[in-house]
């Protein structure tokens, strides 16, 4: 049952994937992208790892591809019309691709990857759940990186404000100093 | 009932394969090339939850979680590039995108 | 002690360079001196330590050269041949910057110029100090550099320029001999440090060596190489044309690097190695041999030149001429004698035309100036002293060094040793013949040309004049109260500590009655007086001379012409093969396959990578995954 819905899922995650990428509207693309997360979140519950898979769901869904959608929706960018050399590099990507896939299928074949380890009973049987265990860890050992990452999306953040953001002529505005200061 | 581990990783070369098409077709908009590097970094998590599911360890769904950050990060700030680019040149269309030429 | 006295030059040096644009090059010039004067008292306490103890000193720096058997360290090693040396070199370059506070004062680059005198002092302080060859030849490289750079100060100056370089290059072919000489020193010895060399060298003095299927003793080439490489920077006979030309650098150069010092690393050279020296009769005697033809040289052009500061470097030549005279002699602390004394009265005479020169607003030709005595009265008596020192009359510094020089060559039993004694009297007769022709037609006579285009001539400045008081007065009584570190049988040890041959036997005991004393003296005498009958009071016996003697004034008038076959000889032919040298070979071959296609070559490879930055974002994207699928496959497939 449990390997039926695995290949329903990741099914249809390549199937979505691939029209991510092919797909002639890029609203289309940003939805299938939405479809590929959704799927993958599915994944990880088959994994134990619920808590990532929330968290897919809530970051990548709801946050970087709603952006990604807004974008595109914002730029009000044409249905691409065909140009003459789409497809120019083509033959050239997919060569290059299926030689990269090819060598990852050799390793992967090669590699000497026990498929099912033996599971750690008291881990299976633990009454304590995944998001537990993770914060667990998360808020002890890897506290510094923890807050490194917060950073980081800090930066990202009033980087992004910063590109953005910019003066319009014209527009009225709250200029916070001259208010206080006003006589 | 489990799911042998190769078979996540055939999902995930897969995927990681799929991005790599799209940067290579992608001929249309700079967001679509955003959208195939998230695609990489999905395989690579789905790499990374498999291995800490079969090894029991942790660490593994918490490098997940470094990863999740560093992609949004990657793709707030990618897309503000590509607002104010939009602004400047009103198209991201990526053939339109040769000024490193300069 | 040793240290600071070592060091507190090159920190002057620093300094110098290091402050020249934060403090006023008055400030920087006065404290340079400081420096130095500080570095010159301490090395007096350090010869009275050497003598009182009898002990060298030695100190470790740090170690410099290791390789293979070679091992050469930074050592400071004082003995009391060095000590003499220091002290007068550290004596002389006090008052040389002294007396530079006055006569630079004008000058753009004081700091400069401050700067490169103290590097200088180091440098010959370290050739004198140093424990090893190549710790000397690192000295006695770069008081040649200082030299280059301080000839040419005024580099705006071409005459200035050319002579800085050609005193560089004639350096160049005698370090080149040296190179060689401690090339085979270390061939033979298997070392390059003095105690070590010197320790052996009785085992080596009969090993021979085949050049051109002729048997050669060791000892003799490697002397001949030295006495090469002393050859040029002592301006001997054949290398010597650098000296008159670098007078073109200021006066207190002159003065310290081209009278006192530097010209004398030569002489010291030899001494340093006399026992090398002593063990080859066939070197002492070309280097005699050397010595008297310089002096003969050099007192015979001197008489008929007209530039004040040439005829002193003509002096300073033969003067040296005496020197080797007297190392070939084995006397080689007569020679150090000579040496000491010298370097206080050619200072002088220096500093004295310097001072000259100054007031006269820079006029260096002789027969332009006349009747000075009266306007500038002291530097006329200091030049007196300096020159009647230089003549030597009896009781001044020179004529005791010079004495013994002269009376000892009649007395040594070497074959040469008749025209050797023949030949030095005469230079003697000559040198109070040209010093005082000096004399007279700078201070006496009818005012000269530039003379009387200058009315106010003024006496210098007091920072001009101290210097040479003192130096007068070392000239007047070095000779006297030095005597016996040199020639007295208390200071035996002493010499014999620092590895220097001496021979007390061999100098005549000293008697101011005895016939040649009295004979020399006489000929002083009647030269100084023939000179002021000849250019003062009857100038027709002059001209009556030139014209009876022409082609051999001429001859001497030309420096016998050593600078024309110079230039026939070398210098033309190698500006020719330099020419064709630089159209052919680096113009044809190296350029145009060296730089020039390198440039052409890259040129046309950077058009063509230039064609693959297109930018367009997913080209660089492309390569960047081909790249990556290359790497994968190379690990996977070959690795």
């Amino acid at each position: 049952m449990t390997i039926f819905l695995f290949y329903l899922f990741s099914g249809i995650l390549v199937i979505s994937s691939v029209l991510v990428i092919t797909s002639k509207n890029p609203i289309h693309s940003v939805l299938f992208l939405i479809l590929c997360f959704f799927n993958s979140s599915i994944l990880f519950l088959f994994l134990n790892a619920e808590f990532l898979a929330m968290i897919l769901l809530i970051v990548y869904v709801g946050a970087v591809a709603v952006l990604f959608l807004f974008v595109v929706m914002m730029l009000d960018i044409k249905v691409s019309q065909a140009r003459k050399n789409l497809l120019n590099y083509l033959p050239l990507g997919l060569f290059v691709s299926f030689v990269i896939f090819f060598e990852f299928i050799v390793i992967i074949k090669n590699s000497k990857i026990v498929p099912f380890v033996a599971k750690n009973k008291n881990m299976e049987n633990n009454l304590v759940d995944n998001t537990h265990l993770l914060g667990n860890i998360l808020y002890t050992d890897f506290f510094l990186l923890f807050q490194l990452s917060g950073i980081i999306l800090l930066v990202a953040m009033v980087g992004a404000i910063l590109l953005t953001l910019r003066k319009r002529k014209g527009v009225k505005k709250q200029n916070i100093y001259n208010q206080i200061f006003r006589e | 009932m489990d799911i042998p581990i190769t078979y996540y990783l055939y999902l995930s070369t897969s995927i990681f394969t799929i991005g790599l098409v799209g940067i290579f077709l992608n001929r249309k908009n700079l967001i679509i090339l955003l959208m195939s590097i998230e695609l990489i970094f999905l395989s690579s998590n789905i790499n990374f939850v498999a291995f800490s599911h079969l090894y029991q360890d942790l660490v593994g769904q918490i490098f997940v979680f470094f990863v999740l950050t560093i992609t949004a990060a990657e793709a707030a700030v990618g897309l503000a590039i590509i607002v104010i680019f939009f602004r400047i040149k009103d198209s991201i269309h990526i053939d339109d995108i040769d000024s490193l030429k300069e | 002690m040793a240290f600071i006295v070592i060091f507190l030059p090159l920190f002057s040096f620093f300094f110098c360079i290091l402050f020249s644009k934060v403090l006023s090059s008055k400030l920087l010039s006065i404290l340079s001196t400081i420096f130095i004067s500080i570095s010159a008292f301490l090395s007096f306490f350090l010869l009275k330590n050497i003598v009182i103890t009898n002990k060298n000193l030695s100190i470790f720096i740090f170690k410099w050269l290791g390789s293979g058997e070679l091992l050469t360290n930074w050592t400071i090693t004082i003995d009391f041949l060095s000590a003499i040396m220091i002290s007068m070199v550290t004596l002389i370059s006090f008052l040389v910057q002294f007396y530079s506070i006055g006569y630079m004062k004008n000058d753009k680059s004081v700091a400069k110029f401050f700067s490169y005198l103290s590097l200088f002092t180091f440098f010959m302080i370290f050739l004198v100090s140093s424990g090893n060859l190549l710790q000397l030849y690192f000295g006695w490289e770069g008081v040649g550099l200082c030299s280059y750079l301080l000839i040419g100060f005024w580099y705006h100056k071409n005459v200035a320029r050319e002579a800085a370089l050609k005193a560089f290059i004639v350096n160049r072919i005698g370090d080149l001999f040296l190179v060689l000489g401690i090339i085979l020193i270390y061939l033979t010895f298997n070392s390059i440090n003095f105690n070590e060399i010197f320790l052996n060298i009785e085992n080596v003095s009969n090993q021979s060596v085949k050049f051109f299927n002729l048997e050669f003793n060791i000892i003799t080439i490697i002397c001949l190489f030295l006495l090469l490489g002393a050859m040029g920077k002592s301006a001997q006979l054949g290398l010597h044309t650098w000296l008159p030309d670098a007078m073109e650098g200021p006066t207190p150069v002159s003065a310290l690097i081209h009278a006192a010092t530097m010209v004398t690393a030569g002489v010291f050279l030899i001494c340093k190695m006399s026992i090398f020296f002593n063990y080859s009769v066939v070197a002492s005697n070309i280097v005699i041999f050397i010595g008297a033809l310089t002096a003969i040289f050099a007192a015979t052009v001197a008489i008929t030149q007209n530039d004040i500061k040439r005829i002193i470097a003509y002096s300073t030549c033969s003067q040296l001429g005496y020197m080797f005279i007297a190392a070939g002699l084995s006397l080689y602390n007569v020679a150090i004698f000579h040496l000491i004394t010298h370097a206080f009265f050619k200072a002088l005479l220096f500093l004295g035309a310097g001072s000259v020169i100054h007031s006269l607003h820079n006029e260096k030709d002789i027969k332009k100036m006349g009747g000075l005595w009266k306007k500038i009265p002291l530097t006329y008596i200091l030049m007196l002293i300096g020159s009647l020192s230089l003549s030597g009359i009896p009781f001044f510094s020179g004529y005791f060094s010079k004495e013994i020089i002269i009376n000892s060559s009649l007395t040594s039993n070497l074959i040469l040793s008749n025209f050797v004694y023949a030949l030095s009297i005469f230079v003697a007769l000559l040198t109070s013949i040209y010093s005082f022709r000096l004399i007279i037609f700078v201070f006496h006579g009818k005012a000269g040309e530039t003379s009387r285009k200058f009315p106010n001539i003024k006496e210098n400045s007091i920072t001009m004049i101290f210097p040479m008081i003192i130096l007068s007065l070392f000239a007047i009584g070095a000779g006297y109260f030095f005597k016996d570190f040199f020639v007295s049988e208390n200071f035996v040890s002493l010499w014999i500590n620092s590895n220097v041959i001496i021979d007390l036997n061999k100098i005549p005991h000293h008697n101011f009655f005895s016939f040649h004393s009295i004979f020399l003296t006489t000929l002083i005498f009647f030269g100084i007086l023939f000179s002021f009958y000849i250019f003062l009071y009857n100038k027709n016996t002059v001209n009556f001379l030139i014209s009876h003697f022409h082609k051999l004034y001429v001859f001497f008038k030309n420096k016998w012409y050593f600078d024309a076959l110079y230039e026939n000889l070398f210098v033309k032919n190698l500006f020719k093969l330099g020419n064709n040298l630089w159209v052919l070979i680096d113009n044809g071959i190296i350029d145009k396959l060296g730089p020039n296609g390198l440039a052409n070559i890259t040129k046309k490879i950077s058009r063509l990578l230039a064609s693959f930055q297109t930018g367009y974002i997913y080209h660089y994207a492309f390569s960047l995954i081909i790249g990556m699928a290359l790497l994968m496959t190379m690990i996977l497939f070959f690795l």
